[in-house]
């Protein structure tokens, strides 16, 4: 669509398999009238089996439209999208919902997601019944032993959904994803509307799951301290396209793009030494996806901003082996126009 | 406001290929009589003579589409065609009569209104105690009750036995407007108690699901007095909600008016539409039901229009 | 501009306490009976002091805002102990009088922005008759006032944004306009229940940012209740932790974090993801808050805490000093060295 560069965010490690491969990956809502609402507008990368593939970003940049994406919940409109190898598109319906099987998703709303009719034992046989997994009485054990993966006792199984805490049902619909043992999991805001305690309970229980189970995440918050603490790589994401994608240490720590330093500088530290010193976040709010920017998507909004970035889309480019950024000014040392030292991320000194 | 005249413009757009069916459908009842439509304009000893002369004057024996044509570019012209008993143009019959009718709709109107809100708004801030409790059942008594058997009481024991209020008939509201309102009051009350029950019921729903919103403890958070809150706040939020109310009750006034004609022998349109249904006087049937079905569609366009008007997220786009 | 004037623990012990909240507890009527989902809450605010008021949803952060301003749902809950403010108790006054300290002398905002401001008024209504309802100016002095209330909270173009309705501004600019309203009368308290909560991280930065100015400058003292105790820490000087109904510690910020005195401190704290952790297993708290219907007799924290003893279960457990301003409500508050964050 332009003279972005597509280059191709490389696994890891050369070996490991790729379970999900996006190339200019595009997801555009029509519009009765003017040109289309571009959620998604190029974005490259490739999900590893056995990683967890974090996203962060803003309201409305587009994360879960690209997560309904990457399990067939939404089609695309431009690029191509690999899964197992195989491109969806061009798979017959049958060949389609096995497939689909591999690639399950949960969302953040763990009530709305679960019909309050059902108990939670026809809730988690339900996905084996649509798919005609097993036996019936291989599916009564199946259900108790997911159950118990997810933390749940056999008490649980013969209550409704309003007869569980948030927790809890969040844990009855991560059952219901793993009931028809996915490879990859696509992870919506699932712990955003949970108290921290519980929160921690299930971040510990994905990463359990992934150590038994081999599974792989693609892990989507707004949360950066959740994003850091569960991924293994971190895609920045604004206003439907990748501002950063790296290594957990090479984006929290070495971060390249003036947005993530603005996450990581925004987000809200418990730690006297680590908190904000200077008191500058980033100015204004997400522009419309109606109206992107020219250039450089975030220009409107970055302080490092400079002509150049109205007039041309920054190249998606590999900086660092494995480490991708689209900025013009990628890795300039940090300094805004008044001098200010902007380089505020890793460990500060307190200023109390 | 662009948006708003955009609003406005996509909905009066909307409404005139529903007029149009509406003329349709009021044309088509002429033609859903059973047999020849002349021999029964024409009346049970016409001569055949006289049926072909009601066939010509009705224009009946050219095609159904080019007689419809004719008719909806007369009624377009204001023609509404001759009454088949007075032979007058039903234009003027429907205009003399109209005011009498109207004069008893508004009435009814703002009786339901004024005793209907303070009513509901009184039973939503003092939701499930026991004036609460009583005022619903006023309504859904009120609801039930039939307005021509309360038309009979109280021409009966104010008019006839206390004699407070003439009992029937109308003045024009231009010649005496006293005696026009006298005569219109108890036509309008006997019409009202439905009203006073419909709105004091929607308003009291409304207003209580409002008065637990976030907004209104942000009202009180700011410290403003509890009236204020009730009457700018709650009346304005519940608008939405009143103005369907007006609506539809208006609809249905329209139509129990000519109940109530008939019992206050009142000259309306309704009692227009009785006399003339009676007498097959189709011609004068058909255009009143017509001028109704246009001001129930008019009105319908009218409450859309207010709609943008006091809810500023109608108007979107 | 840095907090450090003030120092982390906020206004020195000499400045005068504004707000008083002494022995509050709340009861809601159910068809059970009546629960008490308050008990016996306790805190002062000073002059420009801003206390974190953080616990697990559903152990009374809400209704305790709520009950200083006497906003309880009427008839469904009541309010009893005390809250003194300007040589009154708030909980026993009339009516008359709660209506002159509401939006005046003490406001409160809330979480969704969108859905507690009233959709069918202007901002500028909004504004305006706060003013007018506790002064007594014109139409055109209460409209500049509103403006440069706008203009104060970081809003552009406040000469246009006041004559829109709330479904024309973003999340972040109705936040900042229900602070306008709420700030509008440079109030002497603000309560902020969850008021960043709905907000991405770029504008909950902007607004925590915006509240810390407004009490630096005008010495508003800021209630601050959030369930996220990063959000606290970079705003407030004290932090009040509640459970169960119950303050179980109060502390200046900083000491409660570095090293926390009751173990519920604690287990919030090793619950929290933070960069600082890497990849390493949470510590969550084990269990579930008990319900208000059938609280536990002694300690209420007992069933879920990692360092409980029979003692503990036995009686009702008091408030203990645990340092300078400092109180917690653990037997063990003494002898426990509990972990917190990295100083
Ligand atoms: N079905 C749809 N039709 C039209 N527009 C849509 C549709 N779904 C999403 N959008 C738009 O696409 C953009 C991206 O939405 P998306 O839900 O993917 O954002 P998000 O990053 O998940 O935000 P949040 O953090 O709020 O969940 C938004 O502007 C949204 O309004
Ligand atoms: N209107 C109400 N009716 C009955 N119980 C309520 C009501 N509002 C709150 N509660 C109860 O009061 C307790 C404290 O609630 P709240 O103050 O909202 O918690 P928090 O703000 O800390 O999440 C909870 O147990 C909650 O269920
Ligand atoms: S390209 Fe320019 S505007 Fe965009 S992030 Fe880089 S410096 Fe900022
Ligand atoms: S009193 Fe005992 S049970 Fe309660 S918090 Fe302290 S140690 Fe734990
Ligand atoms: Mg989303
Ligand atoms: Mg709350």
């Amino acid at each position: 669509m332009n003279e972005r560069v597509i280059a191709m965010p490389r696994p890891p490690e050369g070996e490991r398999t790729r379970l999900a491969s996006a190339q200019d990956l595009q997801v555009h809502f029509p519009r009765r009238s003017g040109p289309p609402l571009r959620a998604v507008d190029g974005v490259s990368f490739d999900v590893v089996a056995g990683e967890t593939f974090g996203i962060i970003g803003e309201s409305g940049s587009g994360k879960s439209t690209l997560a309904r994406a990457l399990v067939c919940l939404q089609p695309i409109t431009g690029g191509a999208l690999t899964l197992s190898g195989r491109s969806p598109a061009s798979l017959s319906a049958a060949s389609l919902r096995l497939l689909r099987r591999d690639f399950q998703i949960i969302f953040q709303d763990p009530r709305a997601a679960l019909n309050p009719r059902m108990t939670v034992r026809a809730l988690v046989a339900e996905p084996l019944e649509i798919q005609s997994i097993g036996t019936r009485d291989g599916r009564r054990a199946a259900v108790l032993d997911l159950l118990d993966r997810v933390g749940l006792g056999p008490e649980f199984a013969d209550r409704y959904p309003h007869q569980l805490s948030g927790g809890q049902r969040q844990r009855v619909n991560i059952a219901r994803a793993l009931a028809v043992r996915p490879k990859l999991l696509v992870c919506d805001e699932v712990v955003a509307a949970l108290d921290v305690s519980i929160q921690a309970d299930m971040l510990n229980l994905f990463k359990d799951l992934q150590d038994e189970l081999g599974l792989t995440y693609v892990f989507i918050t707004h949360d950066l301290a959740v994003v850091a603490h569960v991924s293994d790589r971190i895609a920045v994401m604004y206003l439907g396209v990748f501002m950063e994608l790296g290594s957990k240490a090479q984006i929290t720590e070495r971060p390249l793009h003036p947005y993530t330093r603005a996450l990581l500088d925004a987000a809200p530290q418990a730690v006297p030494s680590y908190r904000r010193v200077h008191r500058e976040p980033l100015q204004g709010e997400i522009p419309s996806p109606l109206a992107p920017p020219s250039g450089c998507r975030f220009r409107t909004r970055c302080p490092l901003a400079v002509e150049v970035c109205a007039a041309s889309v920054p190249a998606w480019r590999e900086v660092q082996p494995g480490h991708f950024v689209a900025c013009h000014r990628a890795g300039e040392a940090m300094v805004s126009t008044d001098g200010t030292d902007l380089r505020s991320q890793g460990v500060r000194s307190a200023a109390r | 406001m662009s948006g708003n005249a955009r609003f406005l413009w996509r909905r009066l757009s909307q409404f005139l290929p529903v007029i149009l069916l509406a003329t349709i459908v009021v044309f088509g009842l002429v033609q859903l009589i059973p047999g020849d439509p002349a021999v029964t304009l024409a009346g049970e000893f016409a001569t055949k003579e006289r049926i072909e002369e009601v066939r010509r004057l009705y224009g009946l024996d050219r095609p159904l589409m080019v007689q419809y044509g004719a008719w909806l570019w007369d009624a377009l012209r204001g023609d509404l065609s001759q009454s088949l008993l007075s032979s007058k143009p039903v234009a003027d019959l429907i205009i003399d009569r109209f005011p009498a009718t109207l004069i008893v709709v508004v009435g009814a109107v703002l009786l339901s209104l004024a005793v209907g809100i303070p009513l509901g708004m009184a039973a939503a801030t003092r939701a499930r105690s026991r004036f609460d409790a009583a005022v619903m059942a006023f309504s859904s008594f009120g609801v039930a009750l039939p307005s021509f058997w309360l038309a009979m009481v109280l021409v009966y024991w104010v008019a006839l036995s206390w004699q407070l209020l003439p009992a029937t008939g109308s003045v024009p509201f231009s010649s005496a407007p006293g005696d026009a309102i006298a005569h219109a009051i108890l036509p309008a009350i006997a019409l009202a108690a439905a009203g006073i029950a419909e709105v004091s019921r929607q308003v009291r729903s409304a207003l209580i699901e409002v008065l637990a919103s976030d907004y209104i403890r942000t009202l009180r958070a700011k410290g403003l007095r509890r009236w204020r809150i009730l009457w700018q706040h709650g009346l304005k939020n519940i608008g939405v909600t009143l103005l369907t109310v007006v609506g539809l009750l208006i609809n249905r006034l329209l139509g129990a008016t000519v109940v109530i004609e008939a019992v206050f022998a009142i000259p309306g349109i309704g009692s227009l539409l009785v006399h003339a249904a009676i007498n097959k006087d189709f011609a004068v049937v058909q255009g009143v039901v017509l001028v109704m079905v246009l001001i129930v569609i008019c009105l319908n366009l009218i409450v859309d229009f207010l709609y943008a008007a006091i809810d500023p997220r109608v108007a979107r786009g | 501009m840095s907090m450090s004037e003030q120092g982390a623990s906020g206004p020195g012990a000499t400045v005068e306490t504004l707000l008083s909240v002494r022995g509050l507890s709340v009861f809601f009527k159910t068809r059970a009976g009546e629960t008490q989902v308050a008990s016996d809450v306790s805190f002062d605010l000073r002059r420009g002091e801003r206390v974190g008021l953080v616990g697990e949803s559903g152990c009374g952060k809400t209704v305790t805002g709520l009950s200083i301003l006497g906003l309880l749902p009427r008839g469904a809950a009541r309010a009893a102990g005390e809250v003194r403010f300007g040589g009154h108790d708030l909980l026993a006054a009339p009516e008359r009088h709660l209506n002159r300290v509401r939006g005046r002398a003490i406001s409160m905002i809330f979480q969704e922005p969108m859905s507690a401001l009233d959709p069918v008024f202007t901002i500028g209504r909004q504004l305006s008759e706060t003013i007018r309802s506790h002064f007594d100016v014109s139409t055109r002095e209460a409209q500049e006032r509103g403006i440069a209330a706008l203009d104060a909270v970081g809003i552009p173009l406040p000469r246009q944004r006041y004559f829109e309705y709330p479904h024309q501004l973003s999340g972040g600019m109705r936040q900042r306009a229900m602070i306008a309203i709420a700030t509008v009368c440079h109030p002497d308290v603000l309560i902020a229940d969850e008021a960043t909560t709905a907000l991405d991280v770029t504008i909950q930065a902007q607004i925590i940012d915006l509240l810390i100015r407004l009490s630096d400058e005008n010495g508003m003292a800021i209630l601050f209740i959030s369930h996220d105790l990063g959000v606290i820490a970079e705003a407030c000087h004290r932090l009040v932790t509640m459970y169960a109904g119950q303050v179980v510690e109060d502390a200046p910020l900083d000491d409660a974090l570095v090293r926390p005195r009751h173990p519920y401190t604690a287990g919030l704290l090793a619950s929290m993801p933070t960069r600082q952790k890497g990849a390493r297993r949470l510590t969550s708290i084990p269990g579930r808050v008990p319900s208000p219907a059938d609280m536990p007799d002694g300690c209420r924290f007992a069933m879920r805490c990692t360092h409980a003893q029979p003692d503990c279960r036995r009686a009702a457990v008091a408030l203990v000093t645990t340092g300078p301003a400092a109180l917690a409500r653990c037997r063990r508050a003494h002898e426990l060295t509990l972990a917190g964050v990295a100083a």
